[in-house]
């Protein structure tokens, strides 16, 4: 059974990796034009993100325009929004599931196997998170290299990785970090045993009393 | 009843340090008004201001001019007193989690607990004043220049009036006030009732009691001896 301080180290990973995803999926720079070509000094930037599409000019403004229709979008971008939001609702169920379940709470203390079991499925739901996550920036990456060496896109036109999509993948690997430690509270075969042996149900395992007084505290 | 209030307290601290932060980093301090064209619509924040087209929704945003360029004093002040109550509020909140009556952390004093909610009331207290300094003076600011410009009755094309920045920071500051008056002088009142403390200690029976009849007995000693120590302290004091 994990100690307590496991349990806390995996929940801010996996909140450090929640707030990540949150500002992935909020920012503009998913791809952003390459200087690939022969031109090097370019007076336009250009960025293009889940939600908007932007230009930044040499003078410093920034012009934004959000995507118009919904319908029209491309269909990886259409996944990777909804794989981004589906992320964060789960992160966010994970983030109260795991409050509850966690030892340093003292809310339902009195039958720590099921406590330690929300805890478990706390981290279940980080891991789902982070799966998701990982998976919408993946494929947004991979749709990006493949446009990149495609021959016939322009030289001129052509996008490569923004910092949004690092961001992306550093907050789904620290969700499913963190969803992993929080997990490791799963607990043992034995108390399992005890706590049937408490439901006065017949089991063959009886352990000394002691010992299940400080897995609770 | 004191727990009770512990937990508003959290509540209202967590959402007033999430608008406080949210209204210093968007850019709706100020939008415009009485534009009788209506074909953009212009925000001004604390660190940029972006204009809205209202026909093909292109945003243009123009990040102000590096940090020691000359800057109006309205915007320099509320830049500096939102972040201190931005960093004030949130380890204010920060705090307050460890006091908390449900998170197992100083289990055996809960006096100590109660110092830790007292000490995050005042952090927050003083956390909302740099907000509500800051917010104020913003929203002054804001309204002289327009009312200047309506009473010399000069129509220059744009006039400003409060964005929701403003509104959020606003709100976010009267809500750590809410909070911290929550966390210390109701709390003080109520702590004279003493029901606090046998509830604290019966739920620290119940924390430390497993369905075991040798544990339970095992928790009896500490629990006497906690509130031992308090009495002892409360005499003292």
């Amino acid at each position: 059974m994990a100690s307590a301080g496991l349990q806390l180290v995996g929940y801010f990973l996996a909140l450090a990796g929640w707030v990540g995803t949150i500002c992935a999926s909020a920012l503009p720079q998913w791809k952003q034009s390459s200087y690939a070509g022969d031109a090097i000094i370019t007076a336009v930037g250009l960025y293009e993100g889940l939600w908007m599409s932007c230009a930044s000019q040499s003078t410093g403004q920034v012009q934004c325009k959000l995507h118009e229709s919904l319908l029209s979008l491309d269909v990886h971008i259409q996944t990777s929004r909804a794989l981004m939001v589906v992320s964060i609702l789960l992160g966010f169920v994970g983030l109260i599931v795991s409050v509850i379940g966690m030892k340093c709470t003292k809310v339902g203390d009195k039958n720590p196997v099921t406590k330690s079991w929300i805890a478990v499925l706390g981290g279940v739901f980080f891991m789902l998170a982070g799966l998701c996550a990982m998976t919408a920036v993946s494929w947004y990456a991979a749709r990006v290299t493949v446009e990149f060496f495609n021959p016939s896109t322009p030289v001129n036109a052509r996008y490569e990785f923004g910092p949004a999509l690092f961001i992306g993948w550093s907050a789904a690997s620290l969700t499913l970090l963190g969803g992993s430690f929080l997990s490791c509270s799963c607990p043992k075969p034995e108390e399992r045993g005890q706590q049937y042996y408490r439901q006065s149900q017949p089991s063959t395992a009886r352990e000394p009393t002691i010992k299940r007084e400080d897995q609770c505290i | 009843m004191q727990h009770f209030l512990q937990y508003l307290g959290c509540f209202f601290a967590f959402f007033s340090a999430g608008f406080l932060i949210a209204a210093t980093w968007t850019d709706c301090w100020m939008v415009n008004t009485d534009d009788s064209l209506e074909v953009s619509a212009t925000c001004r924040g604390l660190w940029w201001e972006c204009v809205t087209n209202a026909f093909d929704g292109i945003t243009t945003c123009d990040e102000y001019d590096s940090i020691f360029a000359e800057h109006p004093v309205k915007l320099v002040l509320t830049r500096g007193m939102l972040i201190t109550a931005d960093i004030l509020a949130g380890l204010a909140f920060a705090f307050l989690l460890l006091g908390l009556d449900c998170v197992k952390f100083l289990t055996d004093e809960p006096r100590s607990k109660a110092r830790i909610c007292f000490i995050s009331g005042l952090m927050l207290l003083a956390g909302g004043l740099p907000g509500l300094i800051g917010s104020v003076w913003y929203a002054i600011g804001v309204y002289v220049e327009r009312s200047t410009l309506v009473l010399h009755n000069v129509f220059v094309g744009i006039q400003y009036k409060f964005g929701w920045s403003c509104w959020l920071g606003l709100s976010g500051a009267l809500g750590c006030f809410l909070s911290g008056a929550l966390l210390t002088c109701c709390m003080h009142l109520f702590r004279g009732t003493g029901s606090g403390r046998y509830s604290s200690c019966g739920s620290l029976r119940k924390a430390h009691a497993p369905p075991g009849m040798m544990a339970a007995s095992l928790s009896h000693p500490s629990c006497q001896t906690s509130t031992a120590k308090m009495y002892a302290m409360d005499t003292r004091v």
